[in-house]
């Protein structure tokens, strides 16, 4: 079959301009990469898993009606599952972290880390109203946990969160929806970090990482502290009321707390104590794998442990699919029957009488997360914001100075055949042919040299560095621009000479407007290159006049397995010169070329 | 245009002046301490522990900085040619043969009976105070690092093992062969029977120490002037830990792991068995929130044991960093009030060990709940009883990068050789890594 | 261009005995010339303080025993002439100079691979933009992206993605595409040299593609609508006309390349252990392998020494290029 010249020659071009397209998302895809995984979770990164991984919906409450079982997930997910069927017959998620949860008749609230406090009413859980709380500024990834309980007398919450540097405690009104007082806690044990909290008779009692605090809120004062490091030496993670005791559990056990004496009066578990339900004729443990029930007084413990299994997608169990882990992190208990959450949102319905389970189910999936948070986080493990103004300014005047002397030095040899130059030339390409490791143990002695003869700091100073560079891109810079001035035809010069120009004049207004797209594209390729040093800023900066690359590598052996805060912090230290680079490119494009091609 | 340039020149010349002005010390002393990243927030960790000493003597400021180890390396060198330095410094246990040869640090050996004497430090760390034989204290330990074997219960009870199956290295690889053909997937993940990294590490050597002594060998011979790496005992513990590799019990890709990589595999509930230090406990009880993994799977289920016995003893690798102040300092006095404050207040150890995850350094602080309440923080106590380090000698620090080497070309063996590994190959390389090794101690002299 | 400059000092010769007129040329001409050494004064004295003097140093240090027992002596180590060369180059029981055979045949490769590698790729996609079509400045932007990626980004990028389990490198050729059986390593072995090499090429040529597309468009039209007359194959016109007429450009981009990739770091550091570890007897080149005898081993010395080796090798280079450069040059006018 014969084609024309002219279809064949348009095939070929399709062909060509596919392949380009090709080309270029390839090229392309490493910095998409980057981006992209900027925005995943750690933890989805480390496995290789592809696409947003979602929330975590770990148990973390459960409430029992006589049809219904609530139960909420660390996602702010409200699950109502009918007690009969064991399906969920109404969800909503609230997308909050750090959540915590507690209920009312008709409402459920949520304390968290990105929403504070949310009210959602238990009829309709798409009704839902977020408050306010003054707690200051806070980076919210870094929040670990809040604490919301109820003051059922009068109609009171009280808030707060683990999260270092905050010390307070919120009373707000459920009825007039309006914040009561803030406290602050700050005593002499500061700095801690509050870990829970929990109401007994009049007083609240805050956990926290280095005592047990007795909080009076009518005078708003600490009344007590007790020291429970023998029992929880990290603390207590989860604190609830029983009477006038108080079980405390966390990473070493969970205790019974005589709140009258202010001492420990029984051990019920020493190892790791996932949540503790104090029910009306016993109390119950989550552990790590299953439950203890413990009798209300005297010894003997029954444990129960196999309580979960694989639910697949149609939420039918599978019984031989591998092990489950299986602790137990929230219980609801109604006589016999005792229900049982897990993390990755496993329930279980558990008959105590018969010693088997009844039933499964999963609490509804965990929504897409995008980790913007990764930015924020970023930008508060260090000071990025920092580096990025040094890495500017450092970059910036370099490029001036280097600029300003290259365009001399450049003009002159290109135009004045003056004794010297050639030698000049030369040291000039010779520079380049330096491993420039070898100059960084002398300059560096020079720099503390100068210091101890005229007291004037070099290293570790802006100026210290700002002159090294400016001194290092001078060679290149008057390689590429002696190309320029080359270009620029000589009878110009010639002619303004003869008019009586000085040299100075000439340089000034004649070669100078000329050369300006090759000095900015010049410039800009300095500015990448100064963007892009690492060993000299390594040794020559400290700890104020540190640049991107160097808060980069500091980073990066700091946080060595956090790729997303890695990916973050690359895209960080990429993004500026790529705009810079966009919006320049014109010049760059214009100038590199002519610059270098004709040199 | 001009003008533009005029103006662009002087803003910019005013800001380098700006910024070059000599800063002058008025009031109260400043002091510059370098610290390594030893805990999520280094700097505010140490500050934290500090405002205590500041409120104390209102007069010393201390201006803590963050260098992180591989950083430091290079900074300390570059520092240690010239007078301009920090005044404290954290030093890695290891590198203090090295420093101290240098000249750069300063000798503390008048003054430790103010720090209670050698007697109220961790033996093996106090081994590292200065070069052996010199009778100089030249840096003071402040955090003690051990190293044990950290296990999944879950796994275990799962396939019916117990603790007692770690207890040699015979039972040890038996272990792992059950774990390894059980071929368990919890939670979506397979489990690995092994998890340590390979070379692209700062723990090549100490990760394969322990094997080399349990074995018998070592890295000195008769004296410090003899490498006895060639041994065939050494061979044995080499040969024995690289072959775990080789048998499949650590899945290739680990091998280009570092260490942080592999022990948020661990945490991440992929890996059975691993080594590591305190810090690690640290990790599985400190919220994600925090930099940590309690929420894991990993966190809720798991133990540790000491390393398994070898046919020569039960070893492992001690070690840590130790304070020292700069000869060059202008305020050697104040300085080692601060080191005194960081190495011997008892809060203060405790406090850090608790950010850092380290071991303090100071023996009476072992005995605050903190390490008997939880049984994993009690192994470790008892890990600094067997525990063995380097010899504090002048070319250690020489040594350890290229014993990192030597061992990496070993590593490469395992993923580059087909069929069963081969122990000349092996032992080929240690007699190489002993000839560097006395090379380099004979650079010295 | 350049032959008119050459003209201006004819213009100052002045009469006398033969010493007066050398005397009072030469001071005529730094008067005359006061303009261009007022211009250049700045430029020569920063470089003779921070080039000059330290390559002076740096040279010195090569035959000083500056190691850990002496650095603090810095300049007064004891000197031990060409002990550390003798080291470096021929002792059989130095272990550096394994490594350092090792670092010179990496770096062979790699600036071979990457500069072919760069130049090829340039050249062929700076001859697909070279069309008419529409958004063309536009693709030609963004192929240039990964020009501004900084290196050390590069590295640590790279890194991660070249992962064995893990990377989306190996996830793609084999769990998607399944290019390959089973995961090959990147970061261990052999193909450790592949993956600096691959990553240095993405990260330098779009620069060549540039300067290539420059020279592109430079070439006249005419040219290959005579050569279109003749019915000449596009393959011939390529190899008669687009090659050699773009010879400077290549020619400019040899050069750099050279000297960007021995001096290449950043990439290998951020990739292996971000300084710690060793990048493997595949992945440690001359900067790498330097940087570690000074700033790991502590052996300034042998450091400087291997610095001054690779100096002079890049200089016999250099002039190697500007020899064949210039001869072309000259065949050209």
């Amino acid at each position: 079959m014969a084609m024309s010249y002219y279809t064949k020659k348009r095939i070929r071009d399709y062909l060509i301009h596919f392949i380009m397209l090709a080309f270029l998302v390839i090229t392309l895809f490493p910095i998409g990469w980057m981006v992209f995984t900027s925005l995943k979770e750690n933890n989805d990164i480390l496995v290789g898993k592809i696409p947003f991984g979602t929330a975590h919906n770990d148990c973390m409450k459960m409430e029992l009606t006589p049809t219904h079982l609530w139960v909420m997930s660390s996602d702010g997910g409200i699950n109502k599952i009918d007690r009969k069927d064991f399906k969920i017959e109404a969800y909503e998620s609230e997308r909050t972290s750090s959540t915590s949860f507690v209920t009312d008749k008709d409402y459920v609230w949520v304390g968290s880390a990105n929403r504070v406090l949310t009210r959602v009413e238990k009829n309709n859980l798409k009704e839902h109203e977020d408050f306010d709380l003054p707690l200051g500024a806070f980076d919210q990834a870094k929040v670990v946990a809040t604490s919301v309980i109820r003051d059922i007398k009068n109609d009171r919450l009280w808030y707060t969160m683990q999260y270092r540097g905050y010390e307070g405690l919120i009373e707000f009104d459920t009825k007039d929806l309006k914040v009561v007082k803030a406290y602050d806690l700050a005593n002499r044990f500061s700095p801690f970090q509050i870990k829970c909290i929990a109401r007994v008779g009049e007083y609240i009692w805050v956990g926290t990482d280095k005592r047990l605090f007795k909080f009076s809120p009518e005078t708003g004062e600490m009344k007590n502290n007790y020291d429970i490091a023998a029992y929880l030496p990290q603390g207590p993670v989860q604190m609830d009321p029983m009477g006038d005791k108080l079980i405390l559990s966390g990473m070493t056990g969970a205790h019974i707390f005589d709140t009258e004496k202010g001492v420990v009066t029984r051990t019920l578990l020493k190892d790791r104590a996932q949540t503790v339900l104090p029910a009306k004729d016993a109390i119950y443990v989550g552990t790590n794998v299953g439950y203890e029930r413990f009798p209300l007084a005297g010894n003997g413990v029954t444990r129960v442990e196999n309580l979960f299994f694989s639910v697949n997608a149609r939420g039918d169990i599978e019984k031989d699919n591998g092990y489950v882990p299986a602790e137990v992190s929230a219980m609801a208990v109604d006589g016999p029957t005792v229900f049982a959450g897990s993390s990755y949102g496993r329930i279980t319905k558990y008959n105590a009488a018969l010693g088997r389970v009844e039933n499964s189910a999963e609490a509804h999936k965990g929504h897409r997360v995008v980790s913007w948070v990764n930015y924020v986080d970023m930008w508060h493990n260090v000071d990025f914001g920092l580096y990025l103004r040094n890495s500017f300014f450092i970059c910036l005047l370099s490029m001036i100075f280097s600029m300003v002397f290259a365009t001399m030095a450049a003009y002159a040899i290109s135009r004045f055949d003056f004794p010297g130059n050639r030698t000049f030339s030369m040291t000039i390409l010779l520079t380049q042919m330096v491993p420039y490791l070898m100059f960084l143990i002398p300059i560096y002695s020079m720099y503390v040299k100068f210091y101890e003869i005229t007291g004037i700091p070099l290293k570790g100073t802006f100026f210290g560095i700002i002159f090294m560079y400016s001194i290092f891109f001078i060679p290149f810079s008057i390689w590429i621009l002696r190309g320029f001035f080359a270009a620029i035809p000589y009878e110009l010069e010639e002619a303004a000479r003869i008019d009586g120009c000085s040299p100075w004049q000439v340089f000034w207004h004649i070669v100078l407007p000329l050369a300006v797209p090759g000095i900015i594209a010049t410039g800009v390729y300095v500015f990448l290159t100064a963007w892009d040093e690492l060993l000299f800023a390594w040794v020559l900066t400290s700890a104020d006049t540190m640049t991107i690359p160097v808060g980069i590598r500091n980073f990066v052996g700091n946080y060595q397995n956090r790729f997303d805060l890695i990916m973050a912090a690359s895209t960080v230290a990429t993004l500026p010169v790529m705009v810079l680079f966009f919006m320049l490119q014109r010049y760059i494009v214009k100038g590199l070329t002519a610059g270098a091609v004709k040199g | 245009m001009r003008k533009i340039a005029a103006a662009i020149l002087l803003v910019s010349l005013m800001f380098v002046t700006l910024s070059c002005a000599p800063q002058e010390n008025k009031g109260p002393v400043t002091l510059n301490m370098w610290i390594m990243p030893n805990s999520i927030e280094p700097v505010r960790d140490v500050e934290e522990i500090l405002k205590k000493f500041e409120e104390k003597n209102p007069d010393i400021k201390v201006k803590v900085t963050s260098v992180d180890w591989g950083a430091a390396w290079t900074k300390l060198t570059t520092a240690a040619t010239s007078r301009d330095v920090p005044d404290i410094v954290q030093v890695g246990s290891t590198w203090v043969g090295s420093i101290s040869a240098m000249g750069a640090l300063w000798d503390m050996s008048g003054k430790t009976a103010e720090l209670g004497g050698p007697e109220a430090f961790v033996p093996a760390a106090w081994a590292t105070s200065g070069i052996i034989g010199s009778g100089q204290v030249t840096a003071i330990p402040w955090i003690v690092d051990a190293r044990c074997l950290y296990y999944r219960k879950d796994v275990f009870r799962k396939l019916g093992l117990t603790e007692k199956d770690l207890l040699t290295w015979d039972s040890f690889k038996s272990t792992l062969k059950k774990i390894k053909d059980a071929k368990l997937v919890i939670e979506g993940l397979e489990i690995v029977p092994l998890g340590m990294p390979g070379k692209n590490d700062w723990n090549v050597v100490h990760n394969i120490s322990p094997w080399i002594w349990g074995a018998g060998g070592d890295y000195f011979g008769s004296d410090y002037n003899v490498s006895a790496l060639d041994s065939p005992e050494a061979l044995e513990g080499v040969y024995f830990y690289i072959n775990l590799a080789k048998a499949g019990f650590v899945p290739p890709e680990y091998l280009e792991f570092n260490t942080a990589q592999v022990s948020s595999n661990f945490n991440q509930g992929s890996v059975a068995i691993y080594f590591d230090g305190p810090y690690e406990v640290r990790t599985l009880t400190t919220p994600g929130q925090q930099g940590g993994a309690a929420e894991t799977i990993t966190a809720k289920n798991y133990g540790v044991v000491p390393y398994p016995k070898g046919p020569k003893g039960q070893y492992t690798f001690v070690g840590g960093s130790n304070l020292a102040i700069f000869k060059a300092s202008k305020n050697k006095e104040a300085s080692f009030k601060v080191v005194k404050f960081l190495t011997t207040d008892k809060d203060a150890q405790l406090s850090y060990s608790k950010a850092s995850g380290f071991l303090p350094a100071k023996l009476s602080v072992f005995n605050d709940p903190f390490f008997s309440v939880d049984p994993a923080r009690k192994k470790f106590k008892e890990a600094i009883q067997y525990g063995k380090t380097y010899p504090c000698i002048p070319p250690w620090g020489l040594l350890e990068p290229m014993l990192t080497r030597r061992f990496g070309i070993i590593w490469d063996k395992v993923t580059s050789a087909r069929g069963p590994l081969n122990k000349q190959d092996i032992a080929d390389q240690l007699k190489l890594g002993k000839q560097e090794m006395e090379s380099v101690i004979n650079q010295g002299k | 261009m350049k032959s008119k400059d050459k003209a201006l000092p004819c213009l100052y010769v002045t009469k006398g005995s033969f010493l007066v007129h050398l005397f009072k040329d030469a001071w005529h001409r730094a008067k005359k010339y006061r303009f261009a050494y007022l211009f250049v004064l700045p430029t020569a004295l920063g470089m003779l303080l921070l080039h000059l003097s330290p390559i002076v140093q740096g040279i010195y240090m090569s035959f000083l025993r500056l190691n850990q027992y002496t650095i603090n002596q810095y300049l007064g180590a004891p000197f031990v002439w060409f002990d550390n060369y003798y080291n470096l180059l021929i002792n059989p029981n130095s272990p550096i100079r394994l490594g350092l055979f090792e670092a010179a045949r990496n770096t062979f490769i790699y600036t071979l691979f990457v500069t072919i590698g760069t130049l090829s790729l340039g050249l062929l996609v700076a001859l697909m933009v070279n069309r008419q079509f529409r958004g063309k400045g536009m693709i030609r932007t963004l192929f240039l992206f990964p020009w501004v990626v900084p290196t050390y980004v590069t590295g640590l990028l790279w890194g991660f993605m070249w992962q064995r389990g893990v990377g989306i490198i190996n996830i793609m050729l084999v769990d998607i595409l399944h290019i390959l059986p089973s995961k090959p390593f990147w970061l261990i072995g052999h193909n450790t040299i592949w993956a600096i090499i691959i990553p240095t090429i993405w990260r330098y040529w779009p620069f060549s593609m540039l300067l290539l597309l420059a020279g592109l468009q430079s070439i006249p039209e005419e040219l290959y609508e005579a050569a279109d007359i003749d019915g000449a194959s596009p393959w011939r016109k390529f190899w008669t006309i687009t090659f050699p007429l773009l010879q400077p450009v290549w020619a400019i981009l040899i050069i750099f390349g050279l000297i960007y990739n021995v001096y290449s770091f950043n990439i290998v550091i951020m990739m292996f252990g971000f300084g710690a570890g060793f990048p493997g007897e595949w992945g440690d080149l001359m900067m790498t392998n330097i940087f570690r005898n000074s700033f790991m081993q502590w052996n300034f010395g042998m450091g400087a020494a291997s610095s001054v080796i690779l100096m002079t090798t890049m200089f016999i280079l250099v002039n190697v290029w500007f020899y064949f450069f210039r001869k072309a040059e000259e065949r050209r006018s």
